[in-house]
């Protein structure tokens, strides 16, 4: 954000790290949503995390094995920007870890994949 | 009802047309203040940076390749156009376009 308040979305949100209300990381923010309001005019209303946005930002071609393999919105966390306590080199969100659904996949993912990994010990919580 | 919603991951690096249909840039970056409300504050945006390419637009679909280009300026025809929000149409945000003819003030010349 710059001296006059304001927020350059692309270069200091998306991908931004999130943490959670007790400054844990949980994630990056892969996606905002829009809303345009009554006069047109888009006000930032919520943040994705996870899912098809993720797969998406990852390249084509990772979003098309992730449909292949049935990755859908059920993975996305979406949590209204109203949430968000703080944004500066982090942003900060009001919100519980665990009460992600996108925790859930990367919760899998940890323990089905990453662990897997030679060398990854230091991964596992 | 509620009302219409965009993600800005499909907005971001899409071409932008004038009034006319002339490819004028590409969605680079979007600015947005807070707007004190009744009993909340939102941000809203304010201005579309919209970034011309010049003849390597044809190259310059991914973030990678936009920032590359912008970097070496104005010896690869690259300038950017800071657009009000009341002036672009993002309702279809693989199409974002102008409503009125582009407007020569807002050209913010070389970085």
């Amino acid at each position: 954000m710059d001296e006059r308040g304001m927020l350059h979305l692309v270069h200091e949100v998306l991908d931004a790290q999130l943490l959670d209300r007790h400054d844990q990381k949980i994630g990056r923010i892969d996606d905002l949503v829009l809303e345009l309001g009554d006069d047109g005019r888009p006000r930032v209303s919520a943040v994705l995390i996870g899912g098809s946005p993720r797969a998406r930002r990852m390249g084509s071609w990772i979003a098309a094995l992730a449909r292949l393999f049935g990755l859908r919105e059920t993975g996305v966390s979406r949590v209204p920007f109203a949430a968000v306590r703080r944004i500066g080199d982090d942003v900060a969100l009001d919100v519980e870890q665990g009460d992600l659904s996108s925790e859930r996949l990367e919760r899998w993912l940890r323990e089905h994949v990453v662990c897997r990994v030679p060398g990854s010990a230091g991964e596992r919580k | 009802m509620t009302n219409p919603q965009v993600l800005l991951g499909e907005l971001v690096g899409r071409r932008v047309r004038d009034d006319e249909g002339r490819v004028i840039g590409r969605v680079l970056e979007l600015s947005a203040e807070i707007a004190l409300r009744e009993h909340d504050r939102d941000y809203v945006v304010t201005t579309y940076h919209v970034a011309s390419f010049g003849h390597l637009d044809r190259i310059a679909g991914s973030r990678f390749m936009q920032q590359l280009i912008e970097m070496l300026g104005p010896r690869m025809g690259c300038h950017r156009y800071l657009v009000p929000w009341d002036i672009m149409d993002i309702t279809d945000p693989r199409r974002p376009r102008l409503r009125r003819p582009l407007d020569p003030r807002w050209h913010q010349g070389p970085r």
